[in-house]
């Protein structure tokens, strides 16, 4: 691979590190067409790239924010229990399942998701209701908010909720292999009441441990280029600390709109893909 | 130390050395790979990694900041785990240990 390209190629995965960053989302939904539509890569390279990638995005964003305590370290382990067993079923039944209908019904769910988030305003429950409702596991935290600098203290509620839902991200994510963040962000922000840079901030912990088992497999199946896979990681190393910078700059009522539109624009891709348009779905 | 800092104080060191060192190793190899115009190569199996290394071949400097890259998220839920372990926190060790488990789970069901 040409020293050139590969400096193209850090340079653009940079933009998916720094949407990652910023929403809770991995990035792969940026890198892999990057790589297979814009570099003509094979598909099985590209997927094993944007691994690393995610993992390169989750672990550059996560040391930020866990510093900062955007992340709630509590409750991204909790919620990680049920999206690691949700993608290992979803990675089961995806070969029985009809890729173009799932595709579609995923789409529905984002747009769903979308205008949920546009339409709500958020919500916040405070930790001593979250203690009043005696939850089964307290998930409190507080963390300063970095554009505002204001202490945010917030309960969490809804956790048996949460936990099926998560399930079925991590079921999605098997699947599609997709969707992951994009679901567990509207899930925390909505149904659990997590403020929406707190909830990407763990979704984007989260990420990278859900990357990870693909990562292990396609490392011991020798299946990563280790030059490809060196130059996005740096790029979405790089773009990670971007991200954690724009997080600062923002509120969390124009992230909430920014994300909303970022579900309609991959809405359409997976309307795209389940008729073949896009990405080699 | 509150709980939540106590867990930020383990898991964040992870995170940044985690970060850190596999830069500097991948940044090395590609600018050695780059400077000597080695041609295309997949990751290396573990085992070869140190010999190489001794070779400076730019592949096993890759190699290692991608292992050490992968090795950063689990851990992180290892450090998590000790850290419930000292707070005796049970619901929080379980849920670790899930973690861990369903990791290990997934990887050899993919590996199969």
């Amino acid at each position: 691979m040409e020293t050139l390209v590969l400096l193209l190629i850090a340079l653009l995965c940079m933009s998916a590190g720094a949407i990652g960053a910023l929403m809770g989302i991995g990035g792969g939904l940026i890198i892999i067409p990057l790589l297979t539509l814009g570099f003509g890569l094979p598909m099985q390279e590209a997927i094993g790239a944007s691994l690393i990638g995610v993992i390169a995005t989750s672990t550059g964003a996560a040391s930020k924010y866990v510093k900062q305590g955007l992340t709630n370290v509590r409750l991204a382990l909790f919620l990680e229990m049920s999206t690691t067993v949700g993608s290992i079923i979803g990675a089961l039944i995806a070969v029985y399942t009809n890729q173009t209908v799932l595709f579609l019904m995923f789409s529905m769910l984002l747009v769903y998701a979308g205008y949920t988030m546009l339409r709500r305003t958020e919500v916040l429950f405070s930790p001593e209701e979250a203690e009043a409702a005696g939850q089964m596991v307290d998930l409190s935290c507080q963390y300063v908010d970095p554009r505002s600098s204001c202490e945010v203290s917030y309960g969490v509620k809804g956790l048996k909720k949460g936990l099926a839902y998560s399930s079925v991200a991590g079921m999605l994510s098997g699947l599609l292999g997709v969707g992951g963040g994009l679901v567990k962000v509207p899930v925390m922000n909505v149904c659990m009441c997590v403020p929406l840079k707190a909830a990407a901030a763990t979704s984007n912990f989260m990420i990278g441990v859900t990357a990870l088992t693909g990562a292990i497999i396609f490392y011991g199946h020798g299946l990563l280029n280790a030059y490809l896979c060196g130059a996005v990681a740096l790029g979405t190393f790089a773009g990670a600390y971007v991200g954690t910078m724009l997080m600062a700059r923002y509120s969390a009522s124009d992230l909430r709109k920014w994300f909303s539109v970022l579900l309609f624009i991959v809405a359409v891709t997976m309307v795209l893909k389940a008729f073949g348009l896009w990405g080699g779905a | 130390m509150p709980p939540q800092k106590m867990l930020c104080s383990v898991v964040h060191p992870i995170l940044r050395w985690g970060m850190v060192l596999s830069l500097v190793f991948m940044f090395f190899g590609l600018a050695l790979g780059i400077f000597t115009g080695a041609e295309e190569a997949s990751v290396l199996p573990l085992d070869k990694i140190p010999s190489r290394l001794l070779d400076l071949d730019p592949a096993a400097f890759l190699t290692l900041g991608i292992v050490l890259l992968i090795a950063t998220p689990l851990t992180r839920v290892f450090g998590a785990l000790c850290v419930f372990i000292r707070e005796r926190d049970r619901k929080f060790i379980l849920v670790s240990l899930a973690v861990l488990l369903s990791v290990a789970l997934a990887v050899i069901l993919g590996a199969a």
